[in-house]
């Protein structure tokens, strides 16, 4: 299942991750999960999850999982073929 | 100095004449003189010889009991008057049926909190309207809410802090309720504060509850609140309550 903060991700939408969520469960693009509820006094029980959601989210590389491992081997072979290389060339001098 | 006035549960405006001979701070209480729980405006002010103090009672009990302390013990109710309770229900909300409804429940519910059992929720006489009465409002980690009531996005259900009612005159406690409401059953942007003050605001006043309880109340909200947001609602608030409105 994709979650929703990925899906926003995708969407690349201007709106804060709270209102473009909103706006989908209105829709009906997405179920409701949590119930909100308005305070009389204007504070925002949930904000502060929802803000720890996205830069929670923000954290995770942009970079496919595979591709980074990839990337890092190839990082790896390169320096250890690149160290024997200048070693050898040294002790011949 | 206490008086019992009849009233015989008729929406009334009481004009209160005060007087004392020397400067003191006073307090006014109206209330049901069958239930000292049932509150219907509490105020203080100072005093300098002699001032009447207006008392708006869009509901009322059938006899009043007026009791007004002062610092001074000179301090004596002069007379009392009932006059007429201008009300304004030009708004278009007054004709829907639905808004009717709620403001017939809310206002029963308000006049009975005091004794209403926390735990247990109630509902308006056609189903439509639910209000879950708690002790205290919680999170769900258990955690005390400073909100005296919050309504479901989702649902609509309203939920009350009997621990903040309990404080509260009548006209806040309906106060507070017609501001849920307005949020769920009335907003444009269900989730704009403001709106709903406004919208609630229309309402309540419409009505002919007096202005001095629904500021009380929004400041007392807004002092264990104290955000940004809260402060636009004040300011949108003082202008609101600007108008021409006598009590």
């Amino acid at each position: 299942m994709i979650s929703a903060n990925k899906l926003y991700k995708e969407s690349a939408s201007d709106l804060p991750f709270k209102e473009w969520l909103r706006r989908e469960q209105l829709k009906g693009n997405l179920d409701i999960h949590q119930d909100n509820y308005l305070n009389m006094d204007g504070v925002d029980d949930n904000q502060t999850e929802v803000v720890e959601d996205v830069i929670e989210d923000s954290k995770i590389p942009m970079m496919p999982v595979k591709e980074a491992k990839r990337n890092r081997n190839f990082a790896l072979v390169i320096g250890v073929v690149g160290g024997m290389l200048i070693s050898k060339y040294l002790f011949k001098k | 100095m206490v008086v019992e006035y009849p009233l015989y549960g008729e929406s009334c405006t009481l004009g209160i004449t005060i007087g004392c001979n020397t400067p003191t701070k006073i307090s006014l209480i109206v209330e049901d003189a069958e239930s000292e729980e049932v509150v219907f405006t509490e105020r203080t002010g100072n005093l300098k010889g002699s001032a009447t103090y207006y008392v708006r009672l869009p509901i009322s009990p059938d006899v009043a009991l007026i009791d007004v302390e002062g610092e001074s013990s000179d301090v004596v109710i002069e007379d009392v008057k009932i006059m007429a309770l201008p009300t304004d229900m030009s708004s278009p909300l007054f004709k829907r049926p639905d808004v009717i409804s709620f403001i017939n429940f809310a206002e029963e519910f308000s006049y009975d909190a005091s004794s209403l059992q926390a735990n247990a929720t109630y509902s308006s006489d056609d189903d439509k309207y639910k209000i879950k009465y708690f002790e205290d409002i919680v999170d769900d980690s258990g955690t005390s809410l400073n909100t005296p009531a919050r309504i479901s996005q989702k649902t609509g259900l309203i939920e009350v802090s009997k621990k903040d009612f309990l404080r509260y005159t009548i006209p806040m406690r309906l106060a507070i309720l017609l501001h849920e409401f307005a949020h769920f059953y009335v907003n444009k942007n269900m989730e704009d504060e403001v709106e709903a003050d406004k919208n609630s605001l229309i309402l309540y006043m419409g009505l002919g509850y007096p202005r001095i309880d629904a500021y009380n109340v929004y400041l007392d909200v807004f002092e264990n609140s104290p955000t940004e947001l809260n402060k636009e609602r004040y300011e949108a608030l003082q202008k609101l309550f600007s108008k021409n409105y006598i009590a």
